[in-house]
This record gives C-alpha cells, structure tokens and sequence, in this order.
C-alpha cells in the first residue's frame, strides 16, 4: 500500500514536470555549491516546517566536543513526493549527512542526501543539490562508504 | 521501505531535481497550451475586462448547483511568462541563460532587469529575494508560486487558496471594485465574472513587487485580465490554465500575454497532504546580509526564531512544541 502510494507521488512529479514551478521562497547563493562535504552525528532536531525543512544533528569536534549542524532542504509538501515525512527522522538516531556547506563556515548547508544506519536514504534536497548525481559521485568513488565527518569533495 | 521504493527515489531524484534548480522544463512535461493573446488591443485591463464582460452578455449566473467546481490540491507547472522578457530564456529564469528581450519593458524597468540578469549570470541567481524577507509573493508572482494550492468557487465569490505564507486571493463574482482602505496590497481587489465554465477576473491595486525571482520588476499600476479554466490533459490530469495579460503602464512598453498552467496533485491527497496554516516573520530565519547575499539564522544565533512556535513556558508540564518526535524517542 505504501510503496504503490510512493510510486504514484514519484510517477506523478515525473509526468507532470511539476518542479518546472518550483521556487524557494529564498535565493541558495549563501551555499558553496562547488563543494560537498559530509557530516555525521546523532538527530537533535527534525524541524518539518514550512517553507523549509532543517535538520539538526549534534556531531563531536576535533576536540570531542558537540556541535550541533543544521541542513536545510525543501519545503515539506515538496519532499513529500521524495517519500519525505514528518517521522522520517527519530530524534537521537545516527545519520550520515552530504550537504552543499555555507560559504561563511558556519556549520550549516543544503541537504544533498542523508544515510541512515539501515541503509536508507533520503533526499529532502531543496534546488540547491541535484542528490542523485552527488549520491552516485561519493558512492563511486568510496567517498561514503570509507567517509568520516567534515571529508569534503567537489560538487561537480 | 523496500528497496525498490528507493530505486523509485533515486528516479525521481535524477529527473525531478535538476528540473528544480534550473527552472526548466521536466523530461516529461506535458506541452504547454499555446498563449491566447486578446481578441483585439486594449489599452487598459479595465478596457479588456469590460469587452469581455459585454461579449458574455453580462456573464453566467451560476449558482451553488451549476458553478464549476476545480477540488483537490493543486501545484504551479509550467508557463510561458519567461519567455515575454528572455530571449531563450526558457529554462532560465530563476538561473543564468537567455538575453533580456529589448523593448519590452519600459527604459527604467529594462535597466533594473538588465542589472538584475548580470547578478543573476555571475551570481548564479540572484543574490537576495524579497520573500526571503517574508514580503507576499503577490499578483502577478502568485500565478507561479509552487507549494500545494487549492481554489473555492462560489457564485458570489471565488478563493484561491495558497499554503504559501497562507496567500489566499478572493474573487468577487458580479461586482465593481472596492478600495475603502485607499490602498495597494499584495494581491490587490478582483472582480469577476463566469462565462460558461470559464472565469474572468480584473486585478488591480497592486503592490509593486515582481514576476518572479529573477525576473523583471511590476509597478504599482500594474493590473491584470486573466481567464480560467479547467480542462483535462491526454492523460486524463486535471489542469487549470490561465490566460492572463498584464498591463503594466510604467512597467511595459505594450500588455503582454502569457499563459500558466496548474496541475492536479491526487498523488498529494493520496499520500493524506493537508494545507496547514504557516506565517513567514514568525518562522523565518532568513536575511539579507550587509553584501546583499542571502543569509540564514542558525540556532543559538541572535535573533533565531524556532520555526515550530515558541512558548513562554517551556518549564511547565505540557508546553513543548515538538511533543511527537520527543515521545517517539523516549520509547
């Protein structure tokens, strides 16, 4: 039942080009798209709002000390139809995140992908990461598999 | 979830995301219905709309029993309103490609699209855009926005319902226009009128604001005629297509017409979608920082705002904004 109402969503958005009229409700330019970088760590917070997604993850530093990261992705009724929910995130549980970083350092970026540690993955992205490219990219070249928290790649 | 649900994913992702960041059309996208320009030039919208008026011998009189119904949730598709100021420019708009079409827009407004198109070339899109500041898309942007969107037609009024900072527009069906406030708003005053199955509505009193992202700037006489209706498409989807010319005395050289489409979403209602209500200041954390880039507050930063609400309260019992997820941890 669930699969059969994923693959209408999925068939729908394809047939329709329904993401011809897509636009954030803001400008991605505060994201280095030239770069993708991993992080991982423990979800603190799983915030599934309009007009965009952000999840939080608390990560140890170089120093062992926690710092929480925030990646923004799409707005909810969009990553809906990537099978995105407002449970798909439990708070506590291990992810592996790919985002595009912000350009100031701070740490934050736009989601590409998250693994989860059954293997899942998901892709809230919002138009600043093409995540199926990327996804391919970090899995060819065994960036994700042999990655660990802060590895950093080109984009393209 | 299986398996085969994420190959699915991972199809849509290849085909659903690179249409999201360059704007463009999908692989698969249903052709664009061709632009019905007006039956003959009108200098104004009101000189048009009354045309109209005229030709459908005042408009149908529909009532609870016979008005065309459009239910069901809905989000923004195609259009051609790009290719009005971009020489091939479709594919672009919010991105870099396409030159600005000269002569369409006045010497002012060609100016600041013109500059708007550099920074959009180097930049990659524009640097900053007005909604990131929680300013309403508004008419004629509304016409584009994405997000789910719904539509309400009753024979004294017609609403057009979008869960996008909840910007609804109300269409008076059989009416003048009204101004009490003496004023301008995002979504200005509409009036109406059905012929058959078709709506006709005239917009006016319009805040400045503009087409879209990256597109050019609208004034504050700009006003708009637009035609609705639903049809099917060869697959059997419900579409609404709008017809729509915008006058624009200070912004275009001459009207110019454009169509939009809406696509049905049943995909959305079958996955249980509900339009909720969200408001942009209280939940945003965007800003434009002092080199015109967009910025995003992160938490513990001054001035961050919990999109989920906030609560003066947090130390009772009972007042945590987040009380699904926490339980769902806790067990």
């Amino acid at each position: 039942m669930y699969d059969k109402m994923l693959a209408n969503l999925l068939t729908a958005a394809v047939g329709l080009g329904w993401m011809t009229g897509a636009s954030a409700h803001h400008s991605f330019t505060m994201f280095d798209k030239t770069r993708t970088q991993l992080i991982e760590g423990t979800v603190a917070e799983w915030q599934y709002n309009s007009p965009h997604i952000w999840l939080y993850i608390d990560a140890p530093d170089a120093k062992g000390e926690l710092v929480r990261w925030g990646v923004e992705g799409g707005a909810p009724l969009m990553v809906i139809r990537q099978g995105v929910r407002g449970d798909s995130f439990r708070l506590g549980e291990h992810v592996r995140i790919v985002m595009t970083p912000m350009r100031d350092g701070r740490p934050a970026g736009a989601v590409c992908f998250v693994v989860k540690d059954d293997g899942q993955t998901l892709m809230p992205n919002d138009g600043s990461c093409s995540p199926n490219g990327v996804l391919k990219k970090w899995q060819d070249n065994g960036w994700l598999q042999n990655g660990k928290h802060g590895d950093e790649h080109p984009y393209e | 979830m299986k398996t085969h649900t994420f190959v699915l994913i991972g199809l849509v992702a290849a085909l659903a995301v690179p249409g999201l960041a360059q704007n463009g059309p999908g692989p698969a996208a249903a052709p664009l219905p061709a632009v019905e320009t007006p039956p003959r030039a009108f200098a104004t919208a009101e000189e048009h709309y009354r045309f109209l008026l005229q030709q459908a011998n005042g408009g149908t009189r529909h009532t609870l029993e016979t008005i065309p119904q459009w239910p069901g949730l809905w989000t923004s598709g195609r259009n051609s309103m790009v290719d009005l100021f971009l020489d091939g420019g479709r594919g672009a708009g919010l991105g870099p490609g396409g030159k600005v079409r000269p002569g369409v827009l006045t010497p002012a407004y060609e100016a600041h699209f013109s500059k708007r198109r550099e920074e959009v070339e180097k930049n990659g899109e524009q640097l900053f855009d007005r909604l990131a500041n929680c300013e309403y898309p508004g008419v004629p942007r509304w016409l584009w926005e994405p997000y789910v969107k719904e539509f309400v037609n009753l024979p004294e009024q017609s609403w057009m319902l979008n869960d996008f900072m909840n910007e609804g527009r109300r269409v008076y069906i059989g009416k003048e226009h009204v101004n009490f406030e003496a004023k301008h708003s995002s979504t200005g005053d509409s009036i109406g009128f059905w012929q058959g199955d078709e709506l006709v509505i005239w917009t006016k009193w319009v805040n400045p604001a503009d087409y879209t992202r990256g597109m050019p700037l609208t004034s504050n006489q700009f006003e708009m005629v637009e035609r609705w209706r639903q049809v099917e498409n060869a697959e059997g989807r419900r579409q609404l297509i709008t017809q729509v010319t915008f006058y624009d005395p200070i912004g275009l050289v001459a009207p110019q017409s454009a169509v939009y489409v809406h696509n049905h979403a049943p995909e959305l209602e079958e996955a249980g979608v509900r339009v909720r209500n969200w408001e942009c200041t209280t939940s945003t954390n965007t800003y434009k920082d002092a080199e015109g880039r967009t910025q995003s507050r992160l938490p513990g930063e001054p001035g961050y705002k919990d999109p989920r609400g906030s609560t003066e309260f947090a130390d009772l019992p009972g007042q945590s904004l987040d009380p699904i997820l926490e339980a769902q941890a806790a067990e």
